[in-house]
């Protein structure tokens, strides 16, 4: 009956049926047994198994977990910390600028250099005749100085001016003027020249030979 | 009882489910990339939640295996599309993350503002940017600035070491700035969330 029902269900439980059939009873609960605790085994093991996988997925869908696993941590309460010094501290750190500085020294006495007065000049004027020369300076005119042959008594005052310098005028024999020297020297400067040369020549020519004749005699 | 797993068995398990591994052949030294990229079913994308209420999906993030030291970062947008960029900091974390078109392509760790002069939580754009910047108030470089309010506060580049913090600003490390510079443009918005421990 066992056969004719097992029949249609393959060999593999045919060929069980029929160890099954060869074995004695207590070798059958045996095998029995340790069938059963195989299969206990699996499905624990299934079990356990979903369960882990539930849990991965239950932390892989929640990235915090996984950007928590990275942090180096909460910072410490009341953690002592270094933060960046303020403005004033670095200013006064800084080392000072040192700017070239406009050189100035005290003199002990003071000196004005002296202000040249404006030229001022006067218009020609004529003098009387019988005009006498008491009414002017003395120290700036002398008539004897001035004076010659050629000026009359009426003559006319040249323009003059009051300065520290003395103006020329136009009324000296004019200068004639500076013709410079030839550009060729003359001859006899030629024979001084070559001569000069020559006696200094003459003496270093002696003086070396002096230097260079060995000594003689003791 | 199963539901105590630890999460680094998870997250280990979930890796070796779930990654991809980056080609070999490319050897940038740097910058430091993440070698490996943790990247969620299209089914099933999670989100992140903003100070103002809404919700960013993330589409994968960067494997940085163990907790970043002070300086450090990573940054990998290989085979990341084009896409509106926004960033997420994490003050309690004190880390950033750089999103674009819903991947991760930078992390680092930042400065944040003492208790006395915090940095304020919510979601800036970013209104101005300046690659080589001087703080008027400090007198000191600021470089790879992205200004995020009116009264000064901004993420730019900054010596990030431990046991130091800022005016309000948040300091990444000068790298990561260049590259985040890169990135960023007038408008993208930050995220700044987790009041820090008071």
């Amino acid at each position: 009956m066992l056969k004719q029902t097992d029949a249609g269900k393959g060999p593999l439980l045919e060929a069980i049926a029929e160890v099954l059939s060869r074995l004695g009873p207590l070798q059958r609960k045996v095998l029995i047994a340790c069938i059963a605790a195989l299969a206990g085994l699996g499905v624990f093991v299934s079990f356990a198994g979903s369960q882990d996988r539930a849990a991965i997925s239950s932390a892989l869908r929640d990235p915090l977990s996984i950007l928590r696993s990275r942090s180096p941590g909460q910072r410490p309460k009341g953690a002592l910390y270094q933060t960046k010094p303020r403005k004033a501290a670095i200013t006064r750190a800084r080392p000072p600028v040192i700017a070239p500085r406009p050189k100035e020294r005290v003199l002990a006495v003071v000196r004005r250099r002296p202000v040249p007065a404006p030229l001022i000049e006067l218009p020609a004027f004529a003098l009387p005749p019988d005009a006498g020369l008491t009414g002017f300076p003395v120290g700036v005119f002398d008539l004897p100085d001035l004076g010659n042959a050629l000026s009359p008594p009426g003559f006319d005052v040249p323009p003059f001016a009051f300065g520290d310098r003395p103006r020329q005028t136009g009324s000296g024999t004019p200068t004639p003027p500076i013709t410079p020297g030839g550009a060729v020297p003359e001859v006899a400067t030629w024979l001084m020249m070559v001569m000069g040369i020559g006696m200094i020549g003459h003496t270093l020519r002696r003086r070396t030979s002096v230097i260079n004749t060995p000594a003689t005699g003791s | 009882m199963a539901r105590t797993v630890p999460p680094a068995l998870a997250i280990t398990g979930a890796v070796m489910s779930m990654t991809i591994p980056v080609q070999a052949a490319e050897t940038t030294v740097s910058p430091p990339v993440a070698s490996r990229r943790i990247i969620y079913p299209a089914a099933r994308l999670p989100s992140l939640r903003l100070p103002n209420g809404e919700r960013q999906t993330v589409r994968s993030l960067l494997d940085v295996r163990q907790p970043m030291r002070f300086g450090s970062y990573v940054w990998d947008d290989r085979g990341v599309p084009p896409g509106p960029v926004w960033m997420r900091v994490d003050l309690s974390l004190q880390t950033i993350s750089v999103f674009r078109a819903g991947h991760e392509i930078g992390s680092a760790v930042i400065l944040y503002g003492a208790d006395r002069k915090p940095t304020p939580p919510g979601v800036y754009p970013i209104l101005a940017r300046a690659r080589h910047h001087r703080s008027n108030l400090y007198d000191a470089p600021m470089p790879y600035m992205l200004r995020l309010t009116r009264d000064g506060i901004a993420i730019h580049a900054s010596n990030v070491r431990a046991g130091a913090a800022t005016h309000g600003c948040i300091g990444v490390p000068p790298e990561f700035a260049r590259l985040l510079f890169a990135q960023a443009r007038r408008g993208d918005r930050v995220a700044i969330v987790g009041a820090p421990p008071a």
